[in-house]
């Protein structure tokens, strides 16, 4: 009787173009792709080894030939290791990523519970109450549907999908509405929030709402990464055909080892992943995918325990009349 | 301690949050003293010592666990009843609270404010009752 069971596994097992796709790995770097790999370059390297042994009798020739076949079978079986640690490091990642995303969606929830149960043992509807109760359930609303949209613009970044619909963004004044929207959790904490920006409107081309989401990821960051009492200065200054955005803050910075990986999905840097600040590690990500779209660059200085400094370049709009 | 003064340190950095069961902390008799950040949590421990913690983790500065740790490690108030509150469900968190010797830990969504209320109220009643055991025994 044929085992229907054993057939699929290795059936599917076999299926390099499913297992990089489930695996989310180049087809070359499939586990099954690495080991076929490592078997078959094995076979010829100890038949090629056999032949020059029978043409030839030195015996350093036998020990050159065996290190060959040695080092290719190390160098093939350490790919695959790579491969695994590259797989257990994403599962890993997605893992917190969950983790991070119920709590950061049962927050507003709890809230909007909450709320309901004392609106409900209220003895004051008047209008002005009622006000108040409408607007914190409109802001745990928000905040709800604003993680949505980030969770969906990322799996489209993820899949090369543009979300820029590109036209003139006056960054001046956008930045200008995105530093007041923080003006009061930075006070909370005596953070010092200081712009300046050079003559003008500073024109680039981009997209509102998404160079929007770029600014407020930046400064949500830098205010959340500050020590109490410390500084943040935002600038925006003219080099040619770009406006360059500046977010500097003397914080808790990124770690040299962890800098590689600041620009990837779920990213949370060591010394903030232990419990006390809140973030999906996907702002960084989506800023980089939008600011990409948009034909700018990001990056960053940063230097633990001193600060973090992020440089995002726009392209410029010199004509009004774009 | 008296039954009917208990304070309470709410340790809460959502203001809407906070302000809720503030609410009904005080409307059920308790004095609420309460923080937004960990560090200042633990500052007003020190200095106010109240009967009952209730701790977010989350925080801003300092994590409801490091908080609880300084308070442990600190004698004169190291024994402070703690409840952790908080919306992270998972098995590493609560052996941690465990092992920090938290009384509870709830989870936020799981509950309605009276009920947390009720909790906070049980550990005040069986904190209270420990020291009427601890005076006679003297």
């Amino acid at each position: 009787m044929v085992d229907m069971g054993m057939y699929r596994k290795i059936q599917s097992g076999l299926n390099i173009f499913q297992q990089a796709r489930d695996l989310g790995l180049p087809v070359w770097k499939t586990p099954t792709v690495l080991f076929g790999l490592m078997a078959l370059l094995t076979v010829i390297l100890m038949i090629t080894v056999h032949f020059v042994v029978q043409h030839n009798d030195d015996p350093r020739v036998l020990v050159v030939a065996e290190a060959i076949v040695v080092m290719t079978v190390f160098s093939i079986g350490g790919s695959m290791i790579s491969a695994f640690e590259e797989i257990a490091r994403s599962n890993k990642m997605k893992s917190e990523f969950i983790t991070i995303v119920s709590h950061q969606m049962k927050t507003p929830l709890t809230k909007m519970k909450w709320l309901m149960s004392q609106w409900e043992r209220s003895e004051d509807y008047s209008p002005r109450r009622m006000h108040v109760f409408l607007n914190q359930m409109r802001l745990a609303n928000e905040t709800i549907i604003h993680l949505s949209s980030d969770l969906m613009d990322a799996a489209r970044i993820d899949r090369g999908e543009k979300i820029v619909i590109l036209g003139k963004v006056a960054l001046k004044d956008l930045v200008i509405i995105v530093m007041k929207e923080y003006e009061m959790t930075a006070g909370l904490r005596n953070i010092r929030m200081c712009f300046q920006s050079d003559p003008g409107d500073a024109m680039v081309l981009g997209d509102d709402k998404r160079v929007k989401v770029v600014v407020d990821n930046l400064l949500s960051n830098a205010v959340k990464y500050s020590r109490d009492g410390g500084r943040i200065f935002v600038g925006i200054s003219d080099s040619g055909d770009s406006r360059i955005l500046s977010v500097k803050d003397d914080g808790v910075g990124i770690p040299e080892d962890q800098k590689q990986f600041v620009f990837e999905k779920f990213f949370r840097g060591r010394n903030v992943a232990s419990g006390n600040v809140d973030g999906t590690g996907l702002g960084l990500f989506l800023s980089r995918g939008i600011i990409h779209q948009i034909g700018g660059t990001i990056e960053f200085r940063s230097t633990e325990n001193v600060g973090s400094e992020f440089l995002v370049s726009f392209p410029a709009i010199k004509d009004t009349s774009v | 301690m008296s039954i009917d003064a208990v304070r309470v340190l709410l340790v809460e950095d959502d203001p809407a949050l906070r302000d809720i069961l503030r609410d009904y902390l005080e409307k059920d008799g308790f004095i609420v003293i309460e923080s937004g950040n960990g560090s200042d949590a633990l500052s007003l421990a020190e200095s106010e010592k109240p009967e009952i913690l209730l701790l977010d983790i989350i925080l801003p500065v300092m994590s409801g666990f490091e908080v609880l740790e300084k308070v442990r490690a600190n004698p004169e108030i190291g024994r402070t009843p703690c409840i952790f509150l908080t919306n992270l469900d998972s098995s590493e968190n609560i052996s941690r609270s465990i092992s920090l010797g938290a009384v509870a830990y709830l989870i936020k969504s799981d509950y309605e404010p009276q009920d947390i209320v009720q909790r906070v109220r049980k550990v005040a009643d069986a904190s209270f009752a420990r020291q009427i055991e601890r005076n006679k025994s003297f």
